[in-house]
C-alpha cells in the first residue's frame, strides 16, 4: 500500500457511513461500505461478500480513529481506538443477537519514510488502483493512512480476513506497480503484520512470535561458507535477505559487505578483521546493502534485510562488535538473526552455522547503555541471556533437490561391470556421496586442543584485566570516598567552631561539587567474556565426545581383544 | 574435487581478432564453483512468468581468470532482467553495469567472465547477448566471453554446457548478431571448505519436504558411521558370495582390498595403549580445564554482581557493598574483591602453563 497526502474529513466521512449503516443495515441497497478514505464505487465493501463475524468487524472499524500524533512511529497497538472498536462490535453482535464466534483477522502495518522529493500525486494514483484491486480480489475490510510528519514519517494500515486473502490482494499488477513506485520513492519502509482476534471481552492484538526457526537456503548457505572460507582467517561479513513467515525466518540470498582496502597497510591482519567486523553498522556499508537490496528486487529477490552474517574460527565471535552488530540489525528490524560460520569447526566435516539473536531483555539494557552492578541487580540480567540461539534448518528449492541428486552422478546402470584391472578402479575411482561425509571420521585431536587452549587462555586474560578494571575502580572510590568523609568531619569540626564562635554555618553538601567519584566501568565486557567461556567449553564438550568414541573405536581395531 | 566432467577433445579455441598482441589460441579450461550453479538455478526458480515469454533468464558470471587466460573460474553469479520474445531481446544493460560494479566492489579481485541463460537453445539473440558479452566495451575483449548454458526443463537431468565464441559472419553489418559457438571443457569444482556446506544441502536434498537441520557433530558422526558400516557390510557381503561361489570374483577388486587391508599399521600393542592413553587423557584434560575456567568464571559473575550483605559497614554507594567489603584488606584483596572466586581461582594458575603442553 502506499500513502496519500491529504486527510481527506476520515472521521466524518466514516461516522456518517456508520450512521447510515446502523439505521438502514435492512436495506439491501446499502450493502456497500466505505473502507477507507476513498470513495469511489470500485473502492467500497460489499458486504454481502463476506460472513457475518467479518461484516460486524468492518462496520465496527468505521469508528477506526488514530489516537495519537506520533503514530508514525508509535507502537501499533497504542496508536488506533482498539477498544473502542471492540465496544462497536460487542454492541453490534448483540443487536443482531449473534453469538461470536472466535475469529482471527489479519492486519498489516506499513512505516515508511519518504524524501522531501517524492511527489505524492502519483503516490495517490497508484495507491488508488492498488486500493481498488485489492477490494475487488475480497476479504479487505479497512484500510487507513495518515500523513507524513516533518520528518517523512507515515503509517498506512490495512485490516483483511485472512492472510490468504492478504497475499491475493496483493499479486494483482496495480499492487505490483505501486509496490514498485514505492521501492523508489521511499527512503525506508517497513512491514508489520500482526493478527487482531477479538474474543468476547477483549481483543488482543498481538504481534507474531519473533522467529522460531531460520530457514537457510542452500544456496546462502554455500555463498557464506565461500566467502568466509576465502577470506579466513580474516574475519568476513555480509547481509542476509529474506522474509519472516509465520515466525519462520526464510533467508533466500545473501552478499558479501565490501571489504576496505588495505594493501596500503598490509600485514596488519587484525586491522582488515576488526574492519570488517565493523563493517556491517559502517555507513558506506548500509548504503551499499540498499543499493545491492534494490537491485536483488528487481529480479525477485525477497529483498527484505533480515540480517547479517560473520565467520568466526573456533566459536570465538562473542566481543563487543558482535553485539553491536546485532543490535544495529535488531533496532531495525525485530526480527533480524546474525549467522554465524564457524570455518575451522566446518572444515572439521560438519557445517557449523548457527543463527542468534538478542535477547529481548538484553536489549533494552543495552538501549540503556548502562551495565553497572546496580543495574545489574535489578534486570537480573546474566551474561546467559544476551543472545538467544534460533535452530537452523537448510532449504532446498525443487530445482535444487534435482541437482543434488545428480552430484555426483549416480552409476548409468544398476549393474556396473567389475573391473578388470587395479588400474580401472584408481582412474574411475568411486565418488563418495557428499552425505554422509567420511571427513567427520579423521582423527586429529592436537590442533583442535591447541587451538581450545590458547582461546581460553584469551579469555582468562580478558577476564583478569576486566577484574583489574574493577579494582581499580573500587580503589578510586574508597580513596574518595575516604577523603569525602575527611573533608566532611573537617566542615563539621569547622562549624562547630564557627557555631561556638556565633558565625554562619558553612555548607555541608559541597563536597558533591568538590569530589568527582569515579564512573563504574560497564559489565558488559566481562559478561560477553563468560559468555564466550561458555560457549568454548561447551564447544569443548562436544569435541570430547566424538574425539574419544573415534580413539575407542580405533584401540578396538587395532587391539583386538 | 571435481564431481562432474564431460569427456571431449578440446584442442584450441578460435583466434579471435586482436589489436592488443594477444595470443589467445591455448585450450580454455572453464571450472564452475557451485555457488555459482546454485545461484543460476535460484534465478531459475525466481523467474518472472507473468508479462514476458520468454522461458529462460540470463545472467553475468563473475569470477578469476589465469594469468595466460586459459583457465577460468566461475564464482558467482548475478540475474540481469530481460525480456524476449519473437523479434527482439531486451538486457537491461544499466541494470548489469551498476550490479557489475556492486558485485566487483565487494571481491574486488574478480572480474566479467560471460554469461549464462538457463536453456541449451543457441539462437541469433544468444549470439547478440554473445557479442555484447565480448565487446571491448562493455565485456570481457580480448579474452573470451564464456557463455554457461543450464537446462532447467522440469523433469529432466541438470545439464551444464560452456561455450565461447568465434566471430562469423556473412556480411559485416550482420557480424553483431552472429557468431561461432565453440564448446570448452568444464568442470564443477567443490574445494574442502564446501564439502561440509553440500553435505548438509545433499541430507536436505534427501528428505521430503527438502529441508534439513544442522545437527551436531556427534549426530554427524553416527550417521557417518552407520554409512560406513553399511559400505562395509557390503564389501563383505560381495567377498562373501565369491567365496560361496555364488559370482565371479574380480582379481582387480580383490587385489584392490588387499592392497586397502595391507594398509593397516603394525604397531606393538603396548605402543598403541600408550598413544591411546595420552590422548584420551589431553582431550579429558582439556574438556575439565575448559569447565573449570567456566565454572569460576560464572561464579565470577554471580559474585560481581550479589548483592552481598556483611561487608556493608561504610555503605556510600549502593549495591558496592560486596565488593568493598572483600577490597578493604589492600593489595591482597585484589581477587579477594570478587568474593569467592579469588580463593578459587588461586588453585587455577599452576594449572594454566601446562595446557599448552597438552
Amino acid at each position: 500500500m502506499t500513502i496519500q497526502e491529504g486527510p481527506v474529513l476520515v472521521a466524518e466521512v466514516q461516522a456518517q457511513s456508520f450512521r447510515n449503516l446502523e439505521t438502514k443495515r435492512s436495506s439491501a441497497a446499502d450493502r456497500h461500505l466505505i473502507v477507507s478514505p476513498y470513495s469511489e464505487q470500485e473502492h467500497l465493501l460489499d458486504l454481502e461478500t463476506l460472513d457475518i463475524e467479518n461484516q460486524l468487524l468492518a462496520i465496527a472499524l468505521t469508528k477506526m480513529k488514530c489516537l495519537r500524533q506520533d503514530y508514525a512511529t508509535a507502537p501499533y497497538v497504542q496508536t488506533f481506538n482498539w477498544e473502542e472498536i471492540i465496544e462497536t462490535l460487542q454492541t453490534l453482535a448483540g443487536r443482531l443477537n449473534h453469538t461470536w464466534k472466535r475469529t482471527s483477522f489479519f492486519v498489516v502495518a506499513f512505516r515508511s519514510r519518504i524524501p522531501p522529493t517524492t511527489v505524492y500525486a502519483e503516490l495517490g494514483t497508484l495507491d488508488k488502483a492498488a486500493h481498488a484491486e485489492a477490494t475487488a480480489s475480497g476479504g479487505f475490510l479497512k484500510y487507513w493512512f495518515g500523513t507524513p510528519d516533518i520528518e517523512g514519517r507515515n503509517l498506512a494500515t490495512c485490516i483483511w480476513r485472512s492472510q490468504d486473502d492478504a497475499r491475493k490482494g496483493g499479486v494483482g499488477p496495480a499492487h505490483r506497480k505501486a509496490a514498485g513506485a514505492a521501492r523508489s520513492l521511499y527512503t525506508f519502509w517497513k512491514i508489520d503484520r500482526f493478527k487482531l482476534t477479538p474474543s468476547d471481552t477483549m481483543a488482543d492484538a498481538q504481534k507474531d512470535v519473533p522467529c522460531k526457526s531460520a530457514q537457510v537456503e542452500s544456496l546462502v548457505v554455500m555463498k557464506i561458507v565461500k566467502h568466509c572460507s576465502s577470506s579466513f582467517p580474516t574475519t568476513a561479513t555480509g547481509s542476509i535477505v529474506g522474509m519472516d513467515n509465520n515466525g519462520v525466518l526464510e533467508i533466500t540470498n545473501t552478499f558479501p559487505f565490501p571489504t576496505v582496502d588495505v594493501s596500503g597497510t598490509d600485514s596488519h591482519q587484525s586491522d582488515a578483521s576488526s574492519l570488517a567486523a565493523a563493517a556491517p553498522r559502517a555507513k558506506a556499508n548500509i548504503a551499499y546493502q540498499n543499493e545491492m537490496i534494490r537491485h536483488l528486487k528487481e529480479v525477485n529477490v525477497d529483498a527484505n534485510n533480515v540480517g547479517w552474517y560473520t565467520s568466526a574460527t573456533m566459536g570465538n565471535f562473542i566481543n563487543l562488535s558482535f553485539i553491536e552488530n546485532q543490535h544495529h540489525y535488531q533496532r531495525d528490524n525485530d526480527k533480524a538473526v546474525a549467522l554465524v560460520h564457524d570455518v575451522s569447526r566446518s572444515s572439521q566435516g560438519a557445517l557449523s552455522l548457527r543463527a542468534f539473536r538478542l535477547s529481548p531483555e538484553f536489549m533494552t539494557a543495552y538501549k540503556e547503555g548502562k551495565f553497572t552492578t546496580e543495574s545489574l541487580q535489578k534486570s537480573k540480567l546474566t551474561f546467559r541471556d544476551i543472545i538467544v540461539e534460533v535452530p537452523v534448518v537448510v532449504h532446498n528449492s525443487h530445482l535444487l533437490t534435482s541437482f543434488l541428486h545428480q552430484v555426483p552422478a549416480p552409476p548409468k546402470s544398476a549393474e556396473i561391470p567389475l573391473p578388470a584391472s587395479l588400474e580401472d578402479i584408481r582412474r574411475d575411482p568411486a565418488q563418495p556421496p557428499a552425505h554422509p561425509s567420511f571427513d567427520t571420521l579423521d582423527l586429529s585431536i592436537d590442533p583442535f586442543l591447541e587451538k581450545t587452549c590458547d582461546l581460553l587462555l584469551d579469555s582468562i586474560e580478558s577476564h583478569y584485566s576486566d577484574l583489574n578494571n574493577h579494582q581499580y575502580y573500587q580503589r578510586q572510590l574508597t580513596r574518595e570516598q575516604f577523603k569525602i568523609t575527611q573533608w566532611q568531619t573537617k566542615r563539621k569540626a569547622e562549624n562547630a567552631a564557627r557555631l561556638a564562635a556565633k558565625q554562619q554555618p558553612l555548607p555541608e553538601d559541597e563536597w558533591q561539587r568538590l569530589f568527582k567519584l569515579p564512573q563504574e566501568p560497564s559489565r558488559l565486557e566481562g559478561m560477553l567474556n563468560a559468555r564466550q567461556v561458555e560457549q568454548y567449553s561447551k564447544q569443548v564438550d562436544g569435541f570430547t565426545a566424538t574425539i574419544t568414541s573415534k580413539m575407542f573405536a580405533v584401540r578396538g581395531n587395532l587391539l583386538p581383544e | 574435487m571435481a564431481v562432474e566432467q564431460e569427456h571431449f577433445v578440446h584442442l584450441a579455441r578460435p583466434l579471435a581478432p586482436t589489436s592488443m598482441g594477444f595470443t589467445g589460441s591455448a585450450p580454455l579450461t572453464v571450472n564452475v564453483q557451485p555457488q555459482a550453479v546454485f545461484s543460476v538455478i535460484d534465478h531459475a526458480v525466481r523467474r518472472d512468468t507473468r508479462d514476458t515469454q520468454s522461458t529462460r533468464v540470463i545472467g553475468a558470471l563473475v569470477g578469476t581468470r589465469s594469468e595466460d587466460g586459459s583457465e577460468v573460474e566461475v564464482r558467482s553469479t548475478f540475474a540481469i532482467p530481460h525480456t524476449e520474445n519473437e523479434d527482439q531481446v531486451e538486457v537491461d544493460v544499466e541494470y548489469q553495469k551498476n550490479m557489475l560494479a556492486l558485485t566487483l566492489k565487494a571481491s574486488p579481485r574478480e572480474t566479467l567472465l560471460g554469461w549464462y541463460t538457463t536453456s541449451h537453445e543457441l539462437n541469433s539473440f544468444s549470439a547478440l547477448i554473445q557479442n555484447f558479452f565480448a565487446s571491448p566495451e562493455t565485456g570481457t575483449f580480448p579474452h573470451p566471453a564464456v557463455h554457461l548454458t543450464i537446462s532447467t526443463e522440469p523433469g529432466a537431468p541438470i545439464a551444464t554446457k560452456t561455450y565461447i565464441s568465434a566471430p562469423v559472419a556473412v556480411s559485416p553489418d550482420r557480424a553483431a548478431e552472429s557468431c561461432l559457438f565453440i564448446e570448452v571443457p568444464h568442470k564443477l569444482l567443490f574445494s574442502d571448505a564446501e564439502r561440509a556446506a553440500l553435505g548438509t544441502a545433499s541430507a536436505a536434498a534427501e528428505t521430503e519436504a527438502r529441508s534439513a537441520p544442522v545437527i551436531s557433530d556427534i549426530e554427524t558422526l553416527a550417521q557417518s558411521l552407520e554409512s560406513v558400516s553399511d559400505l562395509l557390510e557390503r564389501v563383505s557381503g560381495f567377498v562373501g558370495e565369491v567365496l560361496d561361489e555364488e559370482r565371479d570374483g574380480s582379481h582387480a577388486l580383490g587385489q584392490y582390498l588387499m592392497n586397502a587391508l595391507s594398509l593397516a599399521p603394525k604397531v606393538s600393542s603396548t605402543q598403541i595403549e600408550a598413544d591411546f592413553n595420552n590422548h584420551v587423557q589431553d582431550v579429558l584434560m582439556v574438556s575439565y580445564l575448559a569447565n573449570t575456567i567456566r565454572t569460576q568464571i560464572d561464579l565470577a559473575q554471580r559474585l560481581a554482581t550479589a548483592n552481598l550483605v556483611g561487608g556493608d559497614k561504610e555503605g556510600g554507594e549502593k549495591g558496592k557493598e560486596g565488593e568493598e567489603g572483600g577490597g578493604r584488606p589492600g593489595r591482597g584483596g585484589k581477587r579477594g574483591g570478587r568474593g569467592g572466586g579469588g580463593q578459587r581461582g588461586e588453585p587455577r594458575e599452576p594449572r594454566e602453563p601446562r595446557e599448552p603442553n597438552e
